[in-house]
């Protein structure tokens, strides 16, 4: 998939960004804490980082060609 | 890739303590007095370091500090958002005054969005080289599931989250 590291960008950084709201709802965090803002730049750099370096999935072996008939 | 793993949730571990830590608040110091009395319920501020607050209200408030004459003061009152918004001042007063008590009714209306959060309020008065700092923290009524917004977030979250996880997922597969 071309522009990944696109996809994990945009998903990393609403990922911290819900997460800092989250935790602004459930009193885990006040509203001046430095999480409202460095969560979304982590998630951002993260999801940039985990895009780029996913490590390629096994290709399959090549096959042989066939064996020609015999005969010929 | 593990180890990028391992490093995020280390940081995480470690740093997560202390961004969260509870802070410690101050209550109002001497000779400075304020209170503030919302639906009939009054917060003195050299008691209370937390309050759950209504979205709107009135708030009848009062301070004072021993003295007499004509002399310059300096203070304001604000609200603290996250870095890199500046925090934003409630009232401030810097002037010539032979006053040393004030009162009034400060009436706000606070957004649907809020509800839940909790606001740290602080505030500060300068006179004669003395200066009396206070802060307290004031959370709005209702929040969690009960608050629209952190209900849209959960989708959010999801949505996104599940955004990484393909993102992640090795290339090729």
């Amino acid at each position: 998939m071309r522009k990944r590291w696109l996809l994990g960008a945009v998903s990393g950084f609403f990922f911290g960004l819900s997460l800092s709201i989250i935790l602004l709802g459930f009193h885990v965090i006040h509203l001046d804490s430095i999480l409202v803002t460095l969560l979304p730049v982590l998630g951002l750099v993260v999801g940039i980082a985990g895009a780029l370096w996913a490590p390629r999935g096994a290709r399959p072996a090549p096959t042989a060609p066939p064996a020609p008939p015999e005969g010929t | 890739m593990r180890a990028l793993r391992l490093g995020v949730a280390a940081l995480f571990v470690l740093a997560a303590p202390l961004l969260t830590a509870a802070r410690a608040d101050a209550n109002l110091e001497p000779p400075c007095s304020a209170s503030g009395t919302l639906n009939g319920v009054t917060y003195d501020a050299a008691k209370v370091n937390a309050a759950t607050i209504p979205r709107t209200g009135d708030v009848h408030w009062k301070g004072s500090i021993p003295g007499s004459g004509t002399r310059a003061i300096d203070g304001k009152v604000v609200v603290k958002l996250p870095w890199p918004i500046p925090e934003r001042t409630l009232g401030s007063w810097t002037k010539e005054s032979d006053s040393y008590e004030n009162s009034g009714v400060y009436h706000y209306d606070l957004p649907s969005v809020l509800a839940g959060v909790d606001i740290p309020v602080s505030g500060d008065h300068t006179e004669h080289g003395k200066t009396c700092l206070g802060s307290v923290v004031v959370r709005i009524e209702g929040g969690g599931v009960s608050n629209p917004v952190v209900i849209g977030t959960f989708v959010v979250f999801i949505i996104s989250g599940v955004g990484l996880w393909v993102s992640f997922r090795p290339k090729g597969v």
